[in-house]
């Protein structure tokens, strides 16, 4: 569990430069103002001190895979409205964020296992245009270029948002995780017999 | 009935009117409405029928508001034709109408009576909307068009200002319609595919909007053909790139029917089904986006426009040693009805050759003049003889070679190295072996066939140089020997030496020659060369008959070298040498430090510079001559030079003394080079007036010596005047008086000679002021001979016999003896040396003895003699003599 907590500590912190670049690249491309208003695109609680641990691991487990699913949109209305030649330093920025974020979810995910909560399964679209969204309660992306490129800006800036709280969150987790581990490892260990056994 | 009303209606009208006059015109205008699209407003009204009985034109005063501003207003009149009925009025705004509310009210002028105004209208202009606060929103617009944005915020929001990145300030236009409302003007340019046009609120808020910016279709040149004869293939240039890819992609149809993406790569093609046969056609394409379209045409007959396919199955059907025959298949059945011209292409290394060929449905083809043993890769295209439009495709390479043969007659040349001859022939390129070269045979004759063979490319022979041989050398590979190549060697004659050498150089590394041709050249001239000095190989070219000129292939040559350069002239028999050249390819600097021993001479006041011939293979360039330059200590330089090549001394006249620097430098066409210095110092001229001055006091002693010696009696006489003397006796005669060896007195040895005439000169030492005497001052007696001299053999005779002898008189003491002759008027001077009893030296002892006994034996004769009554006298004794210098 600590393995995982640390590395998912790292992957985080990875993501949260990177992301950073990102937002700099952009704002330098597009010539957006840092204040640009916030919008909340992901419709997820934050992880509040009120939530134990293998609910604040599934906020945020939830919450990044919407945040990829989005970025995964962005990238391809992006490409498709404003051309995907010549893959720039943005591009490659743009790529490295999305698979960073990937692994961070992974990590949450081994996380939430390891809290004994069950990772969100990704499911798959079938629409193209929206290659995979867990929830398609998520507006869809915008037809006007402008506001698909204050879209993307709002997209890059949730995955920073929720980057900076799987940060917050994996910092206070260790005590928590460790008493919980403590507490929980009995039912824990029952629980994978009577898996086990189940099979 | 109709008449009456309409009259009661003119009285009504006119009595209104009459009334207006007096205040408001009746006449309004009715039904007035206000629309707008873009940039443009229509108001339209109806008058009134009241108006219609009026007899003056009627106008109409109209005022325009935005945003309750006015911003124009404007008189209408209404047209004669149009009174009674609808009229309208259209206005242009710099804005588009949407931007702004607009109003707008009328009423009528008539006869400076203005009726009230008609109730006013209003068109609103685009509320505020949440996705939309900027609009036009995803416009796509052209390059160079003018573009208005407006920005329109809710009610409480206000606008703080409008902006466009990266866009020439100048070409932007800002109005601030209200609060809410602003507007941005611009001219377009291409930045991109897009722009964004930003607006900000007072809370900092960023509203925006994207335009496209790009051009209508360019598409051009619509060509149709036919390949398959079975359909029409047509194709075009898309032209310039509209930069509307993403937003508005060109759109195509090509005779009514639409098309998806037919171009790629800038290019553009369709194909459509038809039936092919002789009339003309006409195709029609539509290139269109937002921006506009562009219509294009073509029309002809198709088959005049056969494009044909590419030969398919290409392949080798017969191969020999230089030539083949090729052979190829239609899959087109009715190409086969067509006359066709078609190219093959044959290509081996980097050499590449076309053979065209004709023929009705043509399928097959013969390739000549190949080279035996050898690959080739060979393609066929053809096109339609008779209307040709253009080739068709190439048919794809086919790999073959031909067979080998035996190998190309070889390039022979010879050198002639004193008594043998070297007979070199070229090494066979690639193309002209034709096989595996194994070796090569030479052959000649001297009285019988001789034949020797070779590996190499030149052979050694020692050949009779008194007469012509022709010697033959052939190739020989697998497939045989290849024909002999024949140089007749010629015998030694004149000529050669006869030829005068001439100069050239070559230019951007080219040497280019050119010579007199000569009728003797019936098959051509050769031009061979090789380095001047240093050995290498002879090179050559041979040149046809009807050229005198010649490039030497600058591979060969190197710069700042000397080549011999021969030219021969190439005849039924041997070659003759035409002319002969020194070359350089490339004149180099010669490098310093030339001249070997190069040294300096005083000359006077001259200096002689001379250095040693500069041998041929120093030398990068032609000498022309020298430059001597000289500097002396104070800095002065001078310079001479000379043009002669063959120099070896130059002279720096009229030098002060001092050390000079010479530096000599020859002179060649790129420069002076080979820079040599040396230092020498010019000492003071040679003391010439020393020498004179000494020469002129020796002759002067001399002159005094003489003098003296000529007038020595009388300064004796005047200096040291006579002493009184006893007369001696004949016993003074026998003092040991030291007689040159072997001498003896010709009187004594012969007492039968007569008594000689000329003196007889008794020399003695001197006495010299110390009165100290050494053994040379043996005093000597040396009568002259008969003639003169006596020629003895006394190792002294030279001394004696010198035309000056040297002696120191005794001054004290000479005793006279008194001869006969004295007696008779000859006087013979005798010296008296008392110190020759002391200095006679053990040597002459000897001869002492024997002398004496010869003494003994002439006494008598002495005595004979004495009798005679010789006297020496002081008057006689010999002046003092230099000795020989």
């Amino acid at each position: 569990m600590a393995g995982t907590r640390t590395r998912a500590a790292a992957v985080a912190a990875l993501l949260q430069e990177e992301c950073s670049n990102l937002l700099a690249l952009y704002r330098e491309k597009e010539d957006f103002p840092v204040d640009v208003a916030e919008v909340r695109l992901v419709p997820v609680a934050p992880p509040s001190s009120q939530l134990d641990t293998r609910d604040k691991l599934l906020h945020l487990h939830s919450a990044l895979l919407q945040c990829h699913t989005l970025l995964e949109r962005a990238i391809t209305k992006e490409d498709e409205m404003l051309g995907g030649g010549e893959k720039g330093k943005y591009e490659k920025q743009r790529e490295m964020v999305k698979n960073r974020l990937s692994h961070l979810i992974i990590s949450t995910g081994e996380l939430l296992k390891a809290a004994d909560g069950s990772p969100i399964l990704i499911p798959h679209s079938d629409d193209p245009e929206e290659p995979f969204s867990p929830s398609h309660s998520q507006p869809r992306s915008p037809t006007v270029l402008f506001k698909l490129k204050l879209w993307i800006y709002q997209i890059y800036k949730e995955v920073d948002h929720w980057t900076k709280a799987v940060i917050a969150t994996l910092k206070e987790l260790p005590a928590e995780t460790d008493r919980k581990r403590k507490r929980i490892m009995p039912a824990t260990r029952s629980a994978r017999i009577t898996r086990s056994m189940r099979r | 009935m109709t008449r009456l009303l309409l009259l009661l209606l003119l009285l009504i009208s006119q009595s209104s009117q009459d009334g207006a006059q007096e205040g408001v015109l009746d006449c309004e205008p009715q039904n007035l409405t206000l629309s707008g699209s873009g940039q443009t407003l229509w108001v339209t009204w109806d008058e009134d029928p009241s108006c219609s009985a009026a007899a003056a034109p009627l106008s109409y005063r109209l005022t325009l508001f935005r945003e309750e501003q006015q911003v124009e207003e404007a008189n209408v009149s209404a047209g004669p034709d149009r009174v009674g009925s609808g009229q309208s009025w259209e206005w242009k705004s710099k804005l588009p109408v949407d931007c702004a509310s607009h109003s707008v009210r009328i009423r009528s002028w008539l006869n400076d009576r203005l009726s009230s105004w008609e109730r006013r209208r209003t068109r609103p202009g685009r509320n505020s909307s949440k996705n939309e606060e900027i609009f036009p929103q995803d416009a796509v617009l052209a390059v160079g068009s003018e573009a208005t944005f407006c920005c329109l915020l809710p009610e409480g929001n206000r606008v703080e200002n409008m902006s466009l990145r990266n866009y020439n300030s100048s070409n932007l236009r800002t109005t601030r319609i209200s609060d809410q409302r602003f507007s941005l003007t611009l001219r377009l340019e291409t930045v991109g595919n897009h722009v964004d046009v930003k607006c900000r609120d007072s809370d900092g808020g960023d509203y925006g909007a994207s335009v496209y910016i790009g051009y209508p279709p360019d598409d051009r040149d619509l060509r149709c053909e036919t390949r398959d004869l079975e359909s029409a293939e047509c194709s075009w240039k898309k032209g310039r790139d509209t930069n509307l890819q993403l937003k508005s992609s060109t759109k195509y149809q090509f005779n009514g029917s639409l098309y998806e993406r037919p171009c790629k790569d800038g290019i553009c093609s369709l194909k459509k089904k038809l039936k092919v046969d002789s009339g003309e056609k006409i195709w029609t394409l539509t290139a269109e986006n937002k921006l506009g379209n562009v219509e294009l045409r073509d029309s002809a007959d198709l088959m005049t426009r056969i494009y044909l396919l590419a030969p398919e199955g290409l392949s080798a059907s017969q191969v020999n040693s230089r030539n083949i025959s090729l052979r190829w298949n239609w899959t087109l059945q009715r190409y086969r009805d067509l006359n066709l011209t078609c190219q093959v292409k044959v290509q081996h290394g980097d050499r590449t050759s076309t053979t065209e060929h004709f023929g009705l449905g043509l399928s097959s083809a013969v390739l000549m003049g190949l080279i035996p043993n050898w690959e080739y890769d060979v393609k066929v295209r053809c096109g339609t003889a008779q209307h040709f439009w253009k080739w068709g495709d190439w048919s794809r390479d086919e790999t073959f070679r031909t067979k080998g043969d035996v190998p190309d007659v070889l390039d022979v040349w010879m050198q002639k190295k004193e008594n043998q001859v070297v007979i070199l022939w070229k090494e066979l390129l690639d193309t002209q072996r034709h096989g595996d070269i194994s070796g090569y045979q030479v052959s000649w004759k001297t009285g019988a066939d001789m034949n020797q063979t070779s590996d190499v490319h030149n052979v050694s022979l020692s050949l009779d140089t008194g007469r012509q041989h022709a010697v033959n050398v052939s190739a020989w590979n697998q497939y045989g020997r290849s024909a002999p190549s024949a140089i007749i060697v010629p015998g030694l004659g004149p000529g050669e030496t006869a030829v005068k050498t001439s100069q050239v150089t070559g230019r951007d590394r080219v040497l280019n020659l050119s010579w007199s041709g000569s009728p003797a050249a019936s098959c051509g001239y050769v031009v061979d060369w090789s380095p001047a000095v240093r050995l290498g190989p002879v090179d050559w070219l041979k040149v046809p008959p009807n050229e005198t000129t010649a490039s030497l292939p600058n591979n060969t040559l190197e710069g700042g070298v000397r080549y011999s350069v021969s030219i021969f002239a190439c005849t039924d028999g041997a070659p003759v040498l035409l002319e002969k050249r020194d070359a350089y390819i490339r004149e180099t600097q010669i490098e310093d430090g030339l001249f070997r021993g190069m040294t300096s001479r005083q000359q006077d006041s001259d200096a002689v510079v001379s250095w040693l011939p500069v041998p041929l293979r120093e030398q990068s360039a032609f000498i022309t001559g020298y430059v001597l330059e000289y500097r002396s200590d104070s800095g002065k330089v001078f310079t001479v030079s000379t043009d002669d090549p063959e120099a070896t001394t130059l002279t720096a006249k009229h030098l002060e003394v001092g050390t000079y620097s010479f530096t000599l430098a020859a002179l060649t066409a790129v420069g002076r080079g080979g820079n040599t210095t040396i230092s020498a110092t010019l000492n003071p001229p040679t003391p010439t007036l020393i020498f004179v001055s000494l020469g002129v006091v020796f002759v002067s002693l001399l002159l005094v010596l003489f003098l003296c010696y000529r007038y020595w009696a009388c300064i004796k006489q005047k200096v040291y005047p006579p002493i009184p003397k006893p007369v001696m006796s004949n016993l003074l005669f026998s003092s040991p008086v030291k007689s040159c060896a072997g001498f003896v007195h010709p009187e004594l040895s012969d007492p039968s000679l007569e008594v000689m005439d000329v003196l007889q000169l008794h020399l003695k030492a001197g006495t010299p002021e110390s009165g100290y005497v050494n053994q040379e001052d043996v005093s000597l007696t040396c009568p002259q001979t008969h003639n003169g001299y006596y020629n003895g053999t006394s190792p002294l005779s030279g001394v004696l016999l010198s035309p000056f002898r040297g002696e120191i008189p005794n001054l004290s003491y000479n005793p006279t003896t008194e001869t006969r002759d004295q007696l008779g008027g000859l006087n013979v001077s005798c010296g008296y040396k008392p110190q020759s009893s002391v200095e006679t030296s053990g040597q002459n002892q000897d001869q002492d003895q024997d002398q004496d006994q010869d003494k003994d034996q002439n006494q008598d004769q002495n005595k004979d003699r004495q009798d005679l009554g010789i006297v020496c006298i002081s008057d006689y004794i010999l002046a003092p003599q230099l000795s020989s210098f």
